[in-house]
């Protein structure tokens, strides 16, 4: 057997094991994406595994604008509804217990068609690199979403509190409190070019203040681009304008470039690969507690439990995903009867992967009645 | 048969190439990226890609390099990411397929080792020795495919396949 031949024996004994998964379903589906998706309909995970956000962009909107507040813009994914199914509608009651649990142990009911909407923050990664995880806020003032509208209401309230709004998680921070403010955020729809713009108030921002470091302002304003495009569901690009200056009379913003529109940064490196989406931070809980989050780490591995004094409780495995663009749904269901009453966190942690020195981790407080 | 393919829809090339490549090209994918899921999915996309351009490519041969590149490409951006944000995620073994009675472990250290020695060859050399002796390709079939020349296609392969003979060296005997 000469040389060649062995390689060859080699390369296809190796490949031998592998049998992927059939996919075929999910190719046809893809490529001929039913036209009558209407709200309240799954969002298909593989129609967004098409980095197509612009193709699904249209879905989305739907689906994001025309239901409950239950099935809110679940964006987190990075692909925007790429989270998929129900697992991640924002925490609103989703988070509650079982018919047992007192009342007082559930969020009140969300009114139908108050919105539900994604805000992102800054917090750290498991080495301590900035990263932006999604909170999601109600709000209690928006009159309730138009079908045919732009969502401009929900825009404005959602950038707003990205940069205003302290985050309910006090693990999460948002750069832009005291530094700048916002002028106003609106999007026009698919004409001129099919741009976001957020307009800031002039503050001396266009340079990267002396104590904040050059990923922390990427980081600020990502959050900016991701609760923009994740309140409107179209991953568009964002036109920053400072002080009512046209777009480009400030070329940067914190030192990061803005003389042209600016799209989300790669959802791997920006947002956080673990996230809780439900309990909301400090929501108190009994009975049963269904927690739902997204991730992206080896194989989807994710580890759920309560942390109390140092050690855990409820340690619960499930999958969510590991993958190109996006982060994926997980869901576990917790027996909170077989616990102590008493306050815990809540801790998501990604399975570590062999050569990551650390772990990716979100927490939520909660109090167990 | 060009006269035979010449009247196939989007739909039909897609449902026949897939059934003729889907599982060569995901394990192709996964020499290259070292990660079955991902792998799926690069190759998924192209698919679906495929079928988009299909109106273009009219062909089946043409459309199975365009699948080949594409996975390649889309491989390449997706270890770009990986390498930025988790440089060793890919560092990890592809879950190896649910072992039968008649596989030892010795033959899944095997395979492990060989996919581990292509990960940490250099990115061109790994595809070029994935698409020279897995997918059979010929030079010139896989400089097209990388768009490099046919004299870099070689001596790609030659380092490469040095390099896999130094680390499989006992290995490779195995097989002889």
């Amino acid at each position: 057997m000469n040389d060649d031949e062995r390689m060859r024996r080699l390369l296809s004994d190796a490949a031998s094991d592998i049998e992927p998964r059939d996919r075929l379903a999910e190719i046809r589906a893809s490529v001929h994406p039913d036209p009558q998706v209407v709200p309240m309909s799954r969002p298909r995970p593989w129609l967004y595994a098409l980095s197509g956000a612009v193709a699904s962009a249209a879905v989305i909107g739907v689906i994001a604008y025309t239901t409950t507040a239950l099935s809110g813009p679940d964006d987190g994914g990075g692909g925007l509804g790429a989270d998929g199914g129900s697992a991640t509608s924002p925490p609103t009651t989703a988070t509650a217990t079982d018919p047992k649990a007192t009342s007082s142990s559930t969020s009140p009911p969300v009114a139908s068609g108050k919105a539900a909407y994604a805000v992102y923050y800054v917090g750290a990664d498991g080495a301590g690199k900035p990263v932006l995880f999604r909170e999601w806020h109600r709000g209690p003032d928006l009159p309730a979403a138009d079908p045919g509208g732009n969502g401009n209401d929900v825009l404005t309230e959602a950038v707003h509190d990205a940069m205003a709004t302290i985050p309910m998680d006090p693990d999460y921070r948002t750069p832009w409190r005291g530094l700048a403010t916002l002028d106003y955020a609106s999007y026009g729809g698919t004409g001129a070019g099919d741009t976001l713009q957020i307009a800031l108030a002039d503050t001396g921002i266009a340079d990267r203040p002396a104590d904040m470091g050059a990923a922390e302002a990427r980081a600020a304003v990502q959050q900016l681009v991701y609760t923009a495009q994740g309140a409107i569901g179209k991953r568009v690009p964002v036109a920053f304008t400072i002080g009512r200056k046209p777009p480009g009379a400030h070329p940067t913003l914190l030192g990061v470039d803005i003389s042209k529109p600016i799209t989300n940064a790669p959802v791997l490196t920006t947002l956080s690969l673990v996230n809780i989406s439900s309990p909301a931070e400090g929501t108190p809980v009994s009975g049963r507690l269904t927690v739902t989050g997204v991730n992206n780490s080896f194989e989807g591995n994710v580890v759920v439990y309560l942390e109390r004094n140092g050690k855990k409780y409820l340690q619960t495995p499930t999958t969510g995903g590991q993958g190109l663009h996006r982060l994926y749904p997980w869901t576990v269901t917790l027996d909170l009867t077989k616990v102590q009453p008493a306050e815990y966190t809540l801790v998501a942690a990604n399975g570590a992967a062999s050569g990551r020195g650390h772990r990716d981790t979100d927490t939520r407080t909660i109090e167990v009645k | 048969m060009p006269a035979l393919t010449e009247g196939w829809s989007a739909d039909e090339a897609l449902e026949v190439l897939y059934v003729a490549h889907w599982r060569q090209l995901v394990r192709l994918a996964v020499m290259l990226l070292h990660d079955q899921g991902a792998a799926e999915e690069v190759v998924q996309d192209s698919f679906v890609a495929m079928h988009s351009k299909w109106s273009r490519l009219h062909d089946p041969d043409k459309a199975l390099a365009y699948l080949r590149q594409s996975v390649v490409n889309r491989s390449r951006s997706h270890l770009r990411h990986l390498s930025v944000v988790r440089r060793h995620a890919e560092r990890e073994r592809p879950p190896t397929a649910d072992s039968g009675a008649d596989h030892t472990t010795y033959d899944v250290e095997r395979r492990g080792a060989v996919l581990d020695a292509l990960r940490d060859l250099p990115r061109r050399q790994r595809e070029v020795l994935a698409l020279r002796y897995y997918l059979d390709l010929s030079e010139s079939e896989i400089a097209d495919v990388l768009g490099i020349s046919r004299g870099a296609v070689k001596s790609h392969a030659s380092r490469g396949a040095a390099a896999l003979r130094a680390v499989l060296g006992p290995t490779l005997e195995e097989t002889r």
